[in-house]
């Protein structure tokens, strides 16, 4: 008898802000969050706008030099303190629950590698700060937050391209529901930087124009970055301490498609294997999910290849949408925003809108939610991730039960 | 390459030219990866082929894959970046950039022999390769996979030995006597699946995985922290005074402090274990690290070359640490099911 996994704490950093409340607000206004990169300089790309955090704050850390820290480990940490306060946890009670942790990043603290690289070039071997070469490595943001907080063990650090932090979420999901632990932290994180801007702009992915997801008219996805943290509680646990429940993880799905390196599988088989067995693991037929957050990048390939897979494993009626189309693509974090935005979706039952969408295209086929939409009875809801690689990640979400 | 002038790799430790064409049903769209990805190539197609999982025989959405990586690419990733530097935008190479994503082993091994389960690329210290296979462990005991297939790949770059070097020598003027070895390269991997399917498919059992532990031992001395963890690892699975048959020591920082630590925590069970160090053979092989030490220590288990459980060690700069539990039976006892 697997014991219920249920939500008590999430936190949020994207462009239109940190913390729930801001993203929350402008994501059911449509807002676009896209702006122009101040990061690095974009001269030379034919885009140069992306959902970059502007303002970050940066938090006080006791064990490290803040200063010395990547981008990454600060976007981490501020969705981290919003999903703990939220949580009604004091840290150090955290801590000694001896949470599971499981991230996902695509490439880490990859700025500190481009700074480390660039030195090494620029100025020799013996001017590159070595703690820069550390500091970018995928594990060590994990590490970082772990030794802040006194939480013990290590992170788990899964780095499946875009589906990174869907598949983190479901790991510890699957820990928490056959009794490894009681508490798990989970999220995913990925910060802007050149090496991927470039890397996506090389393979020709980057829109130029507005990301339109599943549009007849869409040419590319765009950039964004940020975190979402959530921590994860077995049912019990969290009634036993009186935690407010904001939702529950009722079912994991993942597949590989074995196809492409960059390119998804066209019929969409893989995708549509990960939302089967999630939908099989939760126990729910496909006509009781009310909302999917797609994938939905904006590029011709991932949205007809998901439209297939949607089509053949929930029909043509569920509403549908791409919270991307505002936010931008976070990589490794997307999979763990998404799931924050599906869960307020089910907490306030109102469908957030895949804007820019004008045109359809008959590849796609679905039902999308153009403007924010009221839906009164949603209760279950699906979130999608694929990735590079031919990773396939879906969740699936029932609404907050009330104080359990 | 400029880079490679500027600080040239250390030649010790490094894998020959492998040709793939002998691991490869088809090679061809493999041969511009990278190194790491062609050392996980090699490896899998050995642990396939070993374990008798015939390629079209089995039912590949339930064959899983975990690949445990420190690096990954770096050569790739610093040639991609290198471009982009020196030449703009226009320079940057898709191709390089897309070998250079950390999952891109995991992306090209499933390509190559059709794993169409789950399959995760985990990134850690030198103890991601023990990750790997208690993650793998976990998709077994949760029903999601028959078999699964745990890999550590590596591979030497200019830049890994700079910074390893360099922070090196500031570690032992701090910590006298804990040098570490130059990085190695390679891959390793093994097959793991619960007894009953290997029984189904009339294979032979090689050893039991009895126990992993991942922990972090920021905040205690190294050697203390180690001998505790032993001690409670040995202690949960009824093998406290089990005689252990071999001890494979780390091959990344902290090596004297673990190796006291771990027979502080064996207690009488240590008296007369081998404690074997491949560093001397493989150097430094950080992601492939643990990987390498298991099938050393399955190896020795199950040609009968050890007798008694093995204890596989491993730990990081950062101060991770790993300790996984082979073979062996609790009081005389059958070893404990998967």
């Amino acid at each position: 008898m697997y014991r219920r996994v249920v939500i008590t704490g999430m936190g949020i950093v994207t462009t239109h802000g940190i913390g729930k409340p801001a993203n929350w607000s402008r994501i059911l206004a449509g807002e676009s969050g896209f702006r122009p990169i101040s990061l690095f300089d974009t001269s030379g790309y034919h885009t140069h706008t992306g959902g970059e955090v502007t303002n970050l704050p940066v938090a006080e850390w006791k064990r490290f030099r803040a200063s010395r820290l990547d981008r990454a480990s600060h976007l981490l940490r501020l969705a981290f303190d919003e999903a703990v306060e939220e949580s009604g946890w004091a840290v150090e009670n955290l801590s000694s629950s001896a949470p599971i942790v499981a991230l996902g990043t695509t490439l880490g603290g990859m700025a500190s590698g481009e700074r480390y690289h660039e030195a090494y070039l620029r100025k020799g071997p013996a001017r590159a700060l070595p703690s820069l070469l550390f500091d970018h490595l995928a594990h060590a943001q994990g590490l970082h937050l772990m030794e802040e907080f006194g939480i013990p063990g290590v992170p788990r650090v899964f780095t499946n391209a875009c589906a990174s932090g869907t598949n983190a979420i479901g790991h510890a999901f699957r820990a928490v529901r056959e009794g490894e632990s009681d508490v798990a932290v989970c999220g995913g994180y990925d910060p802007l930087c050149e090496f991927v801007f470039a890397g996506f702009h090389s393979l020709q992915a980057l829109t130029t124009d507005l990301c339109r997801p599943f549009d007849r008219d869409r040419s590319g996805m765009a950039l964004g970055e940020g975190a979402g943290v959530l921590l994860l509680e077995a049912r019990d646990h969290a009634r036993r301490r009186g935690a407010a429940v904001l939702g529950e993880v009722i079912g994991y799905g993942e597949s590989t498609d074995a196809f492409h390196m960059t390119r998804p599988d066209p019929e969409g088989r893989g995708a549509a294997s990960a939302m089967k067995s999630a939908l099989e693991d939760a126990e729910v037929e496909p006509g009781a999910v009310g909302y999917i957050n797609a994938h939905g990048t904006g590029t011709g390939f991932n949205d007809a290849m998901e439209s297939a897979a949607i089509l053949s494993v929930m029909g043509p009626e569920v509403p549908v949408s791409s919270t991307k189309s505002m936010i931008g693509h976070l990589l490794g974090g997307a999979g763990a925003v998404e799931a924050i935005l599906t869960l307020l979706a089910l907490r306030d039952r109102r469908l957030p809108p895949n804007v820019n969408y004008a045109h359809p295209d008959p590849a796609c086929a679905l039902r999308i939610v153009t403007a924010t939409e009221a839906a009164p009875s949603l209760a279950v809801a699906v979130s999608n991730s694929f990735g590079f690689g031919g990773s396939n990640a879906t969740l699936v979400f029932r609404g907050p039960l009330g104080s359990p | 390459m400029a880079l490679l002038k500027g600080y040239p790799v250390d030649p010790r430790f490094c894998v020959p030219d492998i040709s793939l064409e002998d691991s490869l049903e088809n090679a061809r769209p493999f041969r511009r990866v990278a190194n790491v990805t062609k050392f996980a190539l090699a490896a899998v197609a050995m642990a396939i082929r070993d374990a008798g999982l015939t390629p079209g025989r089995e039912d590949r959405s339930r064959t899983g894959m975990v690949i445990g990586v420190t690096h990954g690419a770096l050569v790739f990733s610093s040639q991609y970046h290198e471009g982009l530097l020196q030449d703009g935008p226009e320079a940057a190479s898709p191709m390089l950039f897309a070998e250079s994503v950390l999952n891109a082993p995991a992306g090209n091994v499933a390509m190559a022999f059709g794993i169409r389960g789950p399959v995760h690329t985990m990134i850690g210290e030198e103890s991601v390769g023990a990750q790997a296979l208690e993650v793998a462990l976990a998709l077994l005991r949760s029903g999601s996979v028959d078999h699964c297939i745990v890999v550590g790949t590596e591979e030497k770059s200019p830049l890994i030995n700079n910074a390893y070097e360099r922070m090196e020598h500031v570690a032992s003027r701090a910590i006298p006597g804990e040098a570490t070895p130059p990085p190695g390269e390679g891959a390793a991997a093994i097959v793991v699946e619960c007894a009953w399917e290997a029984i189904r498919r009339r294979t032979s059992l090689r050893v039991p995985v009895v126990s992993v532990r991942c922990c972090h031992g920021a905040r205690e001395g190294m050697e203390d922290f180690v001998a505790r963890v032993v001690k409670e690892q040995l202690t949960s699975v009824g093998m406290r005074d089990v005689k252990t048959g071999h001890v494979i020591l780390p091959t990344g920082r902290y090596r004297e402090a673990v190796r006291r630590g771990a027979l502080r925590g064996l207690g009488a069970g240590w008296c007369g274990t081998s404690c074997l160090d491949i560093a001397p053979v493989v150097g430094n092989p950080f992601g492939a690290a643990v990987l390498f030490q298991v099938s050393v220590s399955a190896a020795l288990i199950s040609s009968g070359d050890s007798s008694g459980a093995g204890l596989i060690l491993s730990s990081g700069i950062e101060k991770t640490f790993s300790s996984i539990l082979l073979g062996g039976s609790p009081d005389g006892a059958e070893a404990p099911p998967l």
